[in-house]
Formats: structure tokens, sequence, C-alpha cells
């Protein structure tokens, strides 16, 4: 019987441009899209910033496939765009068909990440794949204060080149409040049968740990998930990586929360291998 | 008046008395496990099985159904058995050369041990092999591996990012590699915003990029050597899982073949392979996509059977342990059923094969033993007798398709290791195909070089005699059939003796022994009997004569209509009954004919008439050129031969050949030289020779028979007989009805030695003997022959006298 806890999703998009790849994150989402019974869009974003960088006569291409550097005109750009964007569509559309799920395909034209990017109206769930994504600064799109209280926060998947997510789930758990949402969100999206998700408190004052860890441990108790209550950690990079296990862990954590607004943090969480599951 | 005696009763058939025979019934007799009669054949097949050497193969030809595979199997088997057990073949896949398969030998009985214990193992990889791939360890390891990747990647592009930020320049990935382009405020600087600018920043900012290219250059060439870095911690990553798996299955197996170099050697070069294809393993079926039908599975889970696949093993022959060595015989000798075939599956409309495909043919399984095969059914074979030959020339097995053999096509095959051969073969056949095979194959003499010879008939003295009626007893008792009584085991015997066409032999021919003594069982339970008597053995004879006798009758009835002219009775002027065989199917009757013959002034010839219609065969036309010198010789010693005759069988429509009746067209020429008639009531056959001597010809009991029959029809009068050669006595085995006549005085069987014993008995003429001066009494049918010449030469001399007078008349007038 489903939880009514849960949040519903009817309507995933899973953003995509010139440095995803596509084929891992279509099946992650596919898979999650079955899952859920929810309808797939997918969407190729053209870079505004590299578009541009086609209108520079002066800027050459290097590629590992090619001997020497080629000039890159703006139309040649948008030809390879248009073919990068066919061949993820057909790819789309296979596994649409394969896995029996509703899947539609946009291409807009927008910074890769933005919340303008995501043209389908009601989305319930976005996914992204971050693969090379920290060479453009633009991609600390996440920052939650620039579109809070325009519309209503909704998650954001991370994915880091991977297949399957069936690495260990972890919350990244910063306050009592945002625990509920991540477990909801958490199980429902990507937690299977039997497997236990971590909570790992991140609090920054040692003399709240008790009074947290207590109160987690009563919501874990209420949970219909299985859940774990970790002992806490500092917010740091270096510590929380220390408490993962080896393999890629899915990390959850609060879009809003105060993990979120360390930009350092941030971006260490973000250039790790772990996937990333905003709320 | 010839002085020539009819035989007796007694010579006329040899009589088996079946009170000589102390037994109630053959259930009393033991049985006889020696084949009888066949001394010769036996000798040779024991020492043909006996000698090892190459080319000691042996052909055993003798008549059809003489138990010729029964008798050899009997040898053979036991003989067989005391062999050690040979070794078990198989093909496994050679993991250097995948078209050409390697053979693996092993001891007698333990390939389907072994192909077994593979199987096991193909089972075990799957799971234990996925299992170490899905372990939480694995994957440690190999997102490390490929973390690594990532960050060295991310780290040399991040640390030539760095650099151009200094210079408000950033690294962008394109759809096919990276680019430097001027940064502004985080934004890629857009071709307006950098056409405003003032020409010395344009310029720093290109000299900036410039700067920077080379670094990207080094960089991105860096990207390839990451990549294989990656790949070969990953390949070293895989084989370590895949080794820990497979090294203790297979550890396992060895343990059980530790005594067989052979099996080690492929042991190891299955775990060398399995470790190096272990990346397929990773990917369990039940990972893999749902829906795919099951011959178009995801090419990783085909690769993964592939590989598994290769480890097994295809066992060509396994032998049984006790066994002792393989007695083989292929009742179907193709070249596939011989030597064994490659088949093909349809993938995709292609025909693939592999080492799992190739069939053993007879000489594998028969290897390190013997092979029994049909000489006819070989020979008819297309390839195969020069396929067998082949093999057994150069000692080894070696698998090719009829296709490979005639280079039709170019269908991807395999070319296995060839099989060492250690066999001996025993071609069976008749007597033509050996003969054949000896003048004709130059081969055959190199490879087959025992001939077993199985005889048709034994001499049936008294020793043999009580061993047949055991041999007699002996098929009863394996066709297991009703015993026979002494009564009926003599007509047995003499059925045999009959088929042997000798009195003093019987024949050897197990087949018909069988099928008679299967008939009188039929009879005997019909009536209701529990033993085979005479009486239904003579059935079981008259049925199967009146099963085939339909053409015989359908003559018969053609004579008594008079539509076949034939006379029984009177006397004739050249005109004589002769003698034929007719043979239809297993059964043969006597068919008599009239010859006539005709004569007049020629020069010396005697037209054989069948021969000149193309309907004589070569032996009737030597019999007519043989009768013909006699005459010359005898008649022509003083005088030219100046006649012309015609000889011709009348009413016969088809061939005509054998010599059997030029005695009689000789008589037929004499009676019409000498114009003495001769007597219709008999009948005569027998070759003559250039000097007058009458010679033994075949068919003489069916001959007499089928001239009795006639007489019988037409009602005999005491007077109607037939001439036999005096040589023929021997084989004389009438039936009860012509005894029965002769018995009475009713017919009559006249032995004859010469053609002048033959016509004076026919003309009641005495056939007179020439003087010194080659003269014949003139009141003998000799003398009335030559003064008949010599009319025929003076005419032809007047004639001729006058025919030049006339010439020379018109020379001087003219």
């Amino acid at each position: 019987m489903a939880n009514p806890n849960h949040p519903k999703y009817r309507r995933i998009v899973v953003q995509i441009d010139t440095s995803s790849s596509y084929s891992e994150v279509f099946h992650v989402a596919v898979d999650i899209a079955v899952k859920l019974g929810a309808e797939l869009h997918g969407v190729f974003v053209e870079d505004k910033n590299l578009l541009n960088i086609g209108g520079l006569d002066f800027v050459r291409e290097f590629s590992q496939f090619m001997p020497t550097a080629q000039n890159l005109d703006s139309s040649r750009l948008e030809e390879q765009l248009k073919a990068l964007a066919r061949r993820a569509r057909s790819q789309l559309e296979q596994e649409a068909v394969s896995r029996n799920i509703t899947a539609g395909f946009h291409t807009v034209r927008e910074e890769f990440g933005s919340e303008s990017a995501t043209i389908v109206a009601d989305v319930d769930l976005i996914i992204i794949e971050r693969t090379s994504r920290s060479l453009l600064p633009s991609t600390l799109f996440l920052l939650p204060q620039d579109k809070a209280g325009q519309q209503a926060v909704r998650p954001i998947l991370l994915l880091k080149g991977d297949r399957t997510l069936s690495g260990p789930l972890v919350v990244l758990c910063d306050s009592q409040g945002s625990l509920q949402s991540c477990l909801n969100v958490g199980s429902s999206l990507v937690q299977t049968e039997k497997q236990e998700i971590l909570v790992l408190p991140c609090i920054a004052t040692a003399s709240d740990d008790g009074l947290l860890v207590e109160n987690l441990k009563g919501i874990a108790r209420d949970a219909a998930a299985n859940i774990r209550i970790a002992s806490p950690v500092k917010p740091e990079a270096e510590v929380i990586f220390s408490r993962l296990s080896a393999s890629n862990n899915l990390l959850i954590l609060a879009r809003n929360g105060t993990l979120t607004r360390d930009r350092i943090l941030l971006q260490k969480l973000i250039e790790s291998r772990h996937p990333i599951l905003f709320v | 008046m010839s002085d020539i005696k009819e035989l007796t009763v007694a010579q006329l058939r040899r009589r088996y008395d079946p009170n000589s025979f102390k037994f109630k019934d053959t259930r009393e007799l033991k049985e006889l496990k020696e084949p009888l009669g066949q001394d010769r054949a036996i000798e040779a097949i024991r020492f043909g099985i006996g000698v090892r050497h190459q080319g000691f193969n042996l052909f055993a030809f003798g008549p059809s159904g003489a138990g010729k595979t029964e008798i050899i199997r009997l040898y053979l088997e036991p003989e067989a058995a005391k062999k050690s057990v040979p070794d078990d073949w198989c093909y496994v896949n050679n993991f250097t050369a995948a078209d050409r398969p390697k053979v693996l030998r092993l001891p007698a009985g333990r390939a389907l041990e072994l192909a077994g214990q593979m199987e096991n193992l193909a089972d075990e990889l799957r799971v234990v092999i996925a299992a170490g791939f899905e372990s939480d360890e694995y994957r440690t390891r190999l997102d490390v591996i490929i973390h690594h990747l990532k960050l060295r990647q991310e780290k040399i592009f991040e640390d030539l990012n760095e650099k151009a930020a200094k210079k408000d320049i950033t690294l962008v990935r394109t759809p096919t590699g990276f680019v430097l382009a001027p940064v502004r405020e985080g934004k890629v600087l857009d071709p307006a915003a950098f056409a405003e600018l003032t020409d010395e920043d344009k310029e720093k900012i290109k000299s900036d990029i410039s700067s920077l290219e080379g670094d990207l250059q080094s960089t991105v060439r860096m990207l390839p050597e990451i990549e294989r870095e990656e790949r070969q911690e990953t390949r070293k990553l895989n084989r370590e899982v895949t080794s820990f798996a497979v090294d203790h299955l297979l550890d396992d197996i060895r343990a059980k073949w530790k005594d067989c170099k052979a099996v080690l050697a492929f042991l190891d070069e299955v775990q060398e392979y399995v470790i190096g294809h272990g990346d397929v393993f990773r990917l369990s079926t039940e990972q893999a996509p749902a829906g795919f039908p099951p011959g178009m599975m995801p090419d990783y889970i085909q690769q993964r059977e592939q590989v598994i696949s290769n480890c097994q093993v295809n066992v060509l022959v396994c032998q049984e342990q006790k066994g002792g060595a393989p007695v083989v015989y292929e009742d179907n000798p193709t070249v596939e059923n011989l030597i064994g075939r490659i088949e093909h599956l349809s993938q995709y409309g292609s025909l693939i094969t592999n080492f799992r495909l190739i069939k053993s043919g007879a000489l594998h399984r028969a290897n390190g033993g013997y092979l029994i095969l049909d000489a006819r059914r070989l020979l008819f074979q297309p390839f195969a007798w020069e396929t067998l030959k082949r093999e057994l020339r150069s000692r080894e097995i070696r698998i090719e398709s009829v296709s490979q053999m005639m280079s039709l096509g170019n269908m991807v095959s395999l070319q296995p290791e060839t099989i060492p051969l250690d066999v001996k073969v025993i071609l069976i056949g008749d007597p033509n195909i050996y003969y054949l095979l000896s003048q004709q194959d130059p081969d055959f003499q190199e490879l087959f070089k025992v001939p077993v010879d199985f005889d048709d008939r034994m001499t049936a003295s008294k020793e043999v005699i009580p061993l047949y009626v055991r041999l007699i007893a002996s098929q009863a008792r394996l066709k297991k059939l009703l015993p026979l009584d002494p009564s009926a085991v003599a007509l047995v015997l003499e059925r045999m003796t009959r088929l042997a066409g000798d009195v003093e032999k019987l024949s050897s021919h197990v087949r018909s022994l069988a099928d008679l003594l299967s008939e009188a069982d039929h009879w005997a339970s019909d009536r209701g009997a529990d033993v085979i008597s005479g009486e239904d053995v003579e059935r079981a004879i008259d049925a199967h004569i009146h099963r085939s006798d339909r053409i015989r009758e359908r003559m018969q009835e053609q004579i008594k209509r008079g539509v076949i002219m034939l006379d029984t009775t009177g006397e004739k002027v050249g005109q004589i009954n002769g003698l034929s065989v007719l043979q239809l199917g297993d059964f043969a009757f006597g068919r008599p004919s009239r010859i006539t013959a005709r004569v007049q002034i020629g020069r010396g010839h005697v037209i054989d008439i069948e021969r000149e219609v193309e309907l004589g065969g070569p032996l009737h036309s030597k019999g007519v050129l043989i009768l013909s010198n006699l005459l010359a010789a005898r008649f022509a010693q003083t005088q030219p031969l100046s006649l012309n005759a015609s000889l011709v069988f009348e009413q016969s429509y088809g061939q005509v050949d054998g010599d059997s009746a030029s005695s009689t067209e000789f008589y037929a020429l004499l009676s019409a030289l000498a114009n003495v008639p001769i007597r219709q009531s008999l009948a005569v056959t027998g070759s003559t020779n250039q000097f007058g001597e009458v010679q033994a010809i075949g068919g003489v009991n069916e001959k007499i028979e089928g001239f009795f029959d006639i007489c019988l029809q037409q009602g005999l009068n005491g007077e109607q007989g037939v001439l036999i050669p005096a040589s023929n006595v021997p084989n004389l085995m009438l039936n009860d009805d012509v005894l029965a006549a002769v018995e009475r005085g009713q017919f009559h069987i006249y032995p004859i030695k010469t053609v002048d014993e033959g016509i004076s008995l026919l003309t009641g003429m005495s056939a007179g003997e020439a003087d010194a001066e080659g003269q014949y009494p003139k009141d003998s049918i000799n003398g009335q022959v030559q003064a008949r010449l010599k009319l025929f030469a003076d005419s032809a001399k007047k004639f001729a006298r006058e025919q030049n007078g006339s010439e020379d008349e018109k020379l001087k007038n003219g």
C-alpha cells in the first residue's frame, strides 16, 4: 500500500547537453520512471555559452580524434548539436518503448542546469548528469536562494555517469525538519526493498548533537522505511566522505538546507563521484 | 541303332534316408556353433583378424545369403572382446585458432566424465564469476579506478582551466572536443561584446588563447593514454576477480585428472581463456534487458555463452570400459557416416559452425577395433570408397565434407585436427566386386590383402551330413521354429543338394535353408502340428515354386494351345526339341524350344539367325561356330563345304545365349543334310566341342523337368525323354513326378558322350565311323551327310564350270 506521505511523481525531466553521458543517464531515468509509473521528458540543452563561442572566428577546437586543431564556426557547431540531439532522442525513444513508458523529447537553447531549461510544466523530478560539469561555473545552478519562493521546490537528481543507482543510500541530514522530506523522497524514488537508508547527521555545533539524534531516531522509528541513524559528523567534505562506504553512495540532502548553502562543501559534493539527490 | 542305356531312377536323384537319422526330432540335436563348409573362409578370417600390420584388411566375398556377416561376427566378436578397450576421443576448442579444433585423447570410458565436469563448470562459472563481479569489493575497486580516471581527466583540465582563468579565458567542451573562449563575469563573451572591445583587448585575448592552445593540445593528447591506463587497470581487476573464481573450480577438476597430461594442458588453456574473457560474465542473464527472443540475446550474453561453450568438450567416442575393442557395422556407408561430419547452424541467415558441431563417423567409433562394411553399398556412395582408402592409407581420420572435397562453395567451416586411425576394415560383397576391384583398382591389393572366400556348397560326405543336420536344427532353433522330424530333415537335405546342383554337394546358402525352414514351419503350424514333417517341407517347396511359376504356366498353356509349336511325338527332318532355362528372380524353369535347320548349296556358311538379328549372345555364336567347324572337320577334308545352312530357335523373340544348344543344333543340321527325320519325342541339351564330344551344361534339372511337364501335358507315351551330357549325371536331382514316370518307363533320360551317340538315338540310325580315307558307311547318318555334301560340292562345281564357260563364250564373242 502506498505511503500517503510520499510525494507523487508524474512527470520527470532529464536534462542533457553535449557533456552528458546520455546513455547512462537515460538508463537511470527510465528505471525511475518505470518504478514510479511516470512520464519521462528528455530535454537537450543547446548551451548559450557554447553557441556564443561559435561566433568567435579565432577559437579553435581540439580533439583527441583529430590530429590538428579545427576552426569552429557557428553553422558546424549547430549541426553537431542537432546530430547529438537526434541520437539522444533516438536512444530515449528506444528505451521508452522497450520499458513501456511514455516519453517525450525537446531541444532548448538555454544555460544548462537552469530551471528555465526545464520547459515541461508540472515537473516533479529533474535529473541531470554531471560529467565534467565543473568546467562551467554556471553549473552551480543549485543555489537554492536563486529560486526560493518563486516556485515549488522539486527534487533534483545529479548523476555522475552511473548506469544504475545501486549503492548505499545516505541522507546528509542538517536539520530535523529536512529529514522527513529526505526520507520520503529517497524511499519513494530510489530505495529498493530491504535496502537500508543511513542517516548521517551533519551538525556544525556539537551541543546540538544529542537532541537532534534523539529526534531523528524518533522520526526513523515512525517511518516505514528501513532506517539507521549514524553518529553525527561535522559538515566538512573530508569528514563526510570518510564515513561513506567505498563504493558509490547516493547522497540525499535538502535543497534549501545549511549544507547546500556552504558553497565550498557543495562544490566538493558535486565534484565527488557520489550521485546526489537534492530534495 | 544306339545302345545308349537310359539312366535308372537311382541315378536321377540322391536320396537321404530318414531312417538313417537316430533322432525323433531336431530338438535332440546339439547346436552347431561352428560354421559348416567354410573352412577356407574361417582360416582367412582368423588370419586377417590376428595380423595387425597395415593393409591386412579383409574382403569377404561369396554368394548373397551365405551368412558371411554372421560368420565374421562369430569369430570377430570374441577376438575383439579379448583386446584392450581403445581410448576415447573428443574435440575441444583451439583457443588460438578456432577454425582448427584440437583432439583430446582420454582413457577409455572417461570422456563423458570430463564432458560432465566441464558442463558443471559452465554452470558454476555463470554464477561464481557473476557473483564476484557483483560483490561490493569488486564494485568498490572498479569505482575507484573509474573515479581515479575521472579525477585525472578533470584534474588536467582544471589545471588548464585555472591557468586560463587568470587570463579571463575558460575551457569549454564542445560536441566533439574542447575550445578556449574568452569569459566575462562567468559567461562566455558573445561575438557582439567581443566586437565592441578595443583592438588592443581583442589582440590580447587572441594572444592569450593562442598561448594556451599548446597546453590544451597536450592535455587532449593525454586523454587516450589515461583511458588506456584505465582499461588496463579494469582488465587487471577483472582478471583478478575471474581468476579467483575460476582457479578453485578448475583445481577440483585437475585433481581428478592428475594422471592425464592432455587434460591438464586443456584445463590450463581453459583457465587462461576464461580469465582473459572475464568481462563477459559481468552481467548476469537476469540483468539483461527483457523482451529479447532467445535467438537474439544481447551481444554480451551471447559472448558469455560463447565463452562457456568454447570451454566444453565434444565427445566423439566414449567407449565402455569393459567392452573390449569395438565391432562396428555401418549399414549406410556414406562419406559422412564414415568419417563424421561438421554440422552447421543457421543464424541470422548465415550458416555457422564450431567444434561442438563435429559429429563422429563409423571410423571414429571403430577406431582401435573393427569396422564391417557392405562393399556394394560403399561403392554406390559418392566418394565413399576413395575416402575410405585415403583414411586407411594415411592411417588418420580427416573430417572433410563432400563439398570440400569437390571444392564446391566457400562456406565457413572447420579443419579439425586429424585423429590417428588404427582399424581393421572388413568389406563384405559378392565375388564380382572382389575380382573387379582386384583388377581395376591398384590401391585395393595394398589395402585389402586378406580375401575371405565363402563357398556356396560343401561336399555331402558321411562326415558332413550329420553336421549339416545339426545346422538345420540350429537354424530352426535360432529362428524359433518347430523342430523337424527325420523325414523333414531328409527332404531339406535333398532340397539343399538340388540347390547345390550336384548330388555330391550340399548348398551352404544359409538364407535359402532358413527360408525353407521358415516356410515349412508355417505350413506345419497351419495344420496344428508341433513338428515339421516331410509333408510340410514338400508343401513349402511346392508353394514356393507355385508363387513364382506364373510365367511357366503361361508358357505351358501356349504350347498346349499350339500357339508355341512343339511336337512331342512323331519324326521330322531338320527339326529338334532344344532346351533352355529361364531365370526369373529366384525361380528357374526349363523352356523347350523348337530348333530347325535348312540347308542348300552355298559357300560353307552356317548362318545363325539369332546372331544375324542380334538376338544371340556371344556364347551362343561361339557354339554355332564350333559346330560349323565340327561339320567342316568331318566332311570337308577332300572337298569344299559347298553348303549354306541356317539355324534358328523358332518362336524365340528374346535374347538367346549360352552354348548348351550347340549339340542340338548340330543334330538338326545333320538331319537336314542327311534328310533323316529326328524323333520329336526327345529333347536335347548339351554343348559340343570341335571333336564332337558332348559337354556339360547348367540347369540340367530344370531343362529335363521343363520338357517332362510338356510331355505330361500332351500325354506320356513311353517314347519321350531327354538327352543330356553324360557329365551332367552327377547334377541330377529331379523331382518326384519325373522319377515316377521314369520308374514306370514312361520317360527316359539318356546320358550322351558324343554327338554320334546322340544322332543315332535321335534318328534310330547308326552314326557311322569314317574309314581310312575318311569315307562313312553309306547307310549311316554320317554317310548320308557326306553323300549330300558331295552332291552339293559337285553341283557347285558344275555350276561354276558352266558359269565360267558362259563367261568365256561371252569373251570370245565379245
